[in-house]
């Protein structure tokens, strides 16, 4: 039954309306006329035993005076009146000492006929009707009267009643499937109409198709609501797209104008610096002490600015450079990274341990970037420690490498963790620790373009680690 | 004398096989083609079955329990057969009682009068000495019918014939049943008539 039900289930909605209307009629057809058959055949079966029985009593009535006279022919000609009944295939009238001495067919041996004694009757054989029927006179038995009849028309009634059922049946059943069909067709051809087109829209995308409308309430309801569903969609679609062009327009017009800004304000600064620089050289004697000090502190200024917008420069600049991913070893790129940034270490002892690394897919020029700004951070904020220890590796989380920057420095209150990586964001003051701000926010854009994660760990005056990992999406 | 009693032995003799045969076979008519039946025999269980077969009025008799006379007059032909089956048997639940008148005499009273071959000139005297009564009159005399007996009835070993006059039954105040008309040849009551 379960499995049934299941098959039921995966049937088209087509072939599910048509057995849901033609089962329970088949089955209410099978049962009715299953019983009319076998109400049939019982009620058959008795009329023609009724049927010969009042033909044995007619017999047995009309047959008394032949048979106390001996007049036999007469018995013959009421015996012989049984060839008229087509079921009849045998009959008897016994006398009294149960012989039968008149017979139907005549030609039929007596010993072929039952035996009888006194008034008890043997049973038929299967296949025939046997049916006694005493002849009394004045209370006393003075003979018996019997008829064989043959139930083989029972089983030819059954058989022309089951054929003539089971063929109206079939008919039937054509007939109702043609009606149902052809009914069937106007609830599953809206439907498969509606499929057609939900289909149509999810493959290709074009919100711009619309269902055809279908006459029903419930249907008009449906194709309604879905074509109200698409219009919602297409409308909502031409929004995004007009806002995402948008988007990029502005994104391109603010990266030229960062460009621009950045490009313009270097020469300047230049210009601010090289005469400051030339200033202090030439005329360092002329001018009295505090003086000079004043223009080291303008030319300072002007190289913090030129390095400001360096990086500034390169911050945008890393948006519009395309992502050059091939398989790297990060063992390597540590290594190269650190050598450009060992000058800041001059004179310090640091040291640098590296595990190693497994390759990695990444672009090698902006991993290498990462590690040069990671690298200098640990260094210049361990500077107030006499030993500086900096410890690169991985590890396993959830079966992925996690990248990571350790260093014994002075740390940070996690509580600012989340400004870290906002372009000009310092923890720190520009006395303690030099730095634009710009090194941290550079990280990050770096590894989310590589599809990954950056988060730190760290507490004041403990060090500070940086987990990083590449490729998660 | 010793021819006679001779003859009266066989005829005991007879009579003792007939009973025995009876008895085994208890049967009122006797079965064709296997025990051989004597004509009295047969005629008797004739006699017999006809008080079966016929109704009478109920004034034909004083009482229920009244038996059913059977009346012969002239030479008896049944011998001792009929006694035999009276003394047996019940018909319509009345016993059966036999009276013998001789040849030449009255019909006595009865229901059922044989009229035996011995009365061959005395026929219509005698259906007019029971005319109106609920008499059955029976013969073996021919023409018996035809001149107003209800049955007339002959059987050898090899024919059997069964004439009946139901109209004649009908003004003694009796009925044949059908089954017995339909075993028999119907005939009418015709005074010019020579034979059935």
């Amino acid at each position: 039954m379960r499995w049934l039900i299941k098959k039921f289930d995966q049937m088209s909605l087509r072939t599910k309306l048509g057995a849901a209307s033609l089962l329970p009629s088949l089955v209410v057809l099978l049962v009715g006329t299953a019983g009319f058959i076998l109400y049939d055949s019982i009620s058959f079966r008795a009329v023609v035993r009724r049927n010969l029985e009042a033909n044995a009593h007619f017999i047995a009535l009309t047959s008394r005076a032949a048979l106390q006279f001996d007049t036999l022919d007469h018995a013959e000609r009421v015996i012989a009146g049984l060839a008229s009944n087509s079921d009849v295939t045998a009959g008897a009238i016994y006398n009294a000492k149960g012989v039968p001495v008149v017979r139907f067919p005549q030609n039929r041996a007596p010993r072929k006929f039952p035996t009888i004694t006194g008034s008890e009757y043997p049973e038929a054989p299967s296949g025939k009707i046997w049916l006694f029927q005493p002849i009394l006179l004045e209370d006393q038995p003075i003979g018996t009267v019997f008829i064989e009849a043959s139930s083989d028309r029972f089983w030819r009634r059954f058989q022309i009643l089951a054929l003539g059922a089971t063929g109206s049946l079939l008919l039937l059943l054509v007939v109702a499937h043609l009606i149902s069909s052809r009914l069937q067709r106007h609830v599953t051809n809206p439907l498969s109409a509606l499929a057609r087109t939900a289909r149509a829209v999810s493959e290709r995308k074009d919100y711009s198709t619309r269902a055809e409308s279908q006459s029903g309430p419930e249907f008009k309801v449906l194709t309604d609501a879905f074509n109200q569903m698409l219009e919602q969609i297409e409308a909502q679609d031409a929004e995004l797209r007009s806002r995402a062009d948008q988007l990029q327009q502005a994104n391109a017009e603010l990266e030229s104008f960062t460009y621009t800004v950045a490009h313009d304000l270097r020469s300047p600064l230049r210009s601010l610096s090289g005469f400051s620089h030339l200033l202090s050289a030439k005329y360092s004697e002329a001018l009295p002490e505090e003086a000079c000090d004043y223009l080291t502190r303008i030319r300072m200024s002007a190289e913090r600015m030129a390095a400001l917008i360096d990086d500034l420069l390169a911050f945008s600049h890393l948006d519009t450079q395309p992502l050059q991913r091939k398989e790297v070893d990060p063992g390597t790129i540590v290594r190269e990274a650190y050598a450009e940034v060992q000058t800041l270490a001059s004179g310090r002892q640091v040291n640098l341990r590296v595990q190693s690394l497994p390759p990695a897919q990444a672009d090698p020029v902006l991993l290498h970037q990462v590690y040069v700004n990671l690298l200098s951070n640990a260094v210049k904020y361990t500077r107030p420690r006499e030993v500086a220890e900096i410890r690169v590796g991985v590890r396993e989380e959830n079966g992925k490498p996690v990248y990571f920057v350790e260093d014994n420095g002075v740390g940070f209150d996690m509580r600012h963790a989340q400004n870290l990586f906002r372009v000009f964001q310092r923890l720190h003051s520009e006395e303690d620790f030099e730095g634009t701000g710009v090194g941290l926010a550079i990280v990050q854009r770096i590894i989310a373009r590589h599809g990954g994660r950056i988060w730190p760990q760290a507490e004041p005056g403990k060090g500070a680690t940086f987990y990083f990992t590449l490729n998660e999406k | 004398m010793a021819v006679l009693s001779l003859l009266r032995a066989r005829c005991v003799l007879v009579a003792w096989l007939v009973a025995t045969a009876t008895l085994v076979f208890g049967q009122t008519l006797p079965e064709t083609g296997r025990v051989r039946a004597t004509e009295a025999e047969v005629k008797a269980a004739y006699i017999f079955n006809f008080t079966l077969f016929t109704h009478w009025p109920s004034s034909a008799f004083t009482s229920p329990q009244s038996p059913l006379i059977i009346g012969i007059v002239g030479e008896d032909p049944f011998g001792v057969e009929l006694d035999r089956i009276a003394a047996a048997k019940k018909s319509q639940k009345r016993p059966l009682k036999v009276v013998r008148v001789e040849s030449g005499g009255d019909p006595p009273e009865c229901h059922i009068l044989f009229i035996a071959k011995s009365e061959k000139e005395r026929v219509e005297q005698l259906l007019a000495a029971v005319k109106g009564k609920p008499v059955l009159t029976v013969s073996d005399l021919e023409p018996f019918c035809s001149r107003g007996g209800c049955i007339r009835f002959l059987r050898t070993d090899r024919t059997m014939g069964l004439f009946l006059n139901p109209g004649a039954a009908k003004e003694q105040k009796l009925r044949l049943s059908p089954e017995l008309l339909a075993i028999g040849t119907i005939r009418r009551t015709d005074p010019h008539a020579v034979v059935d």
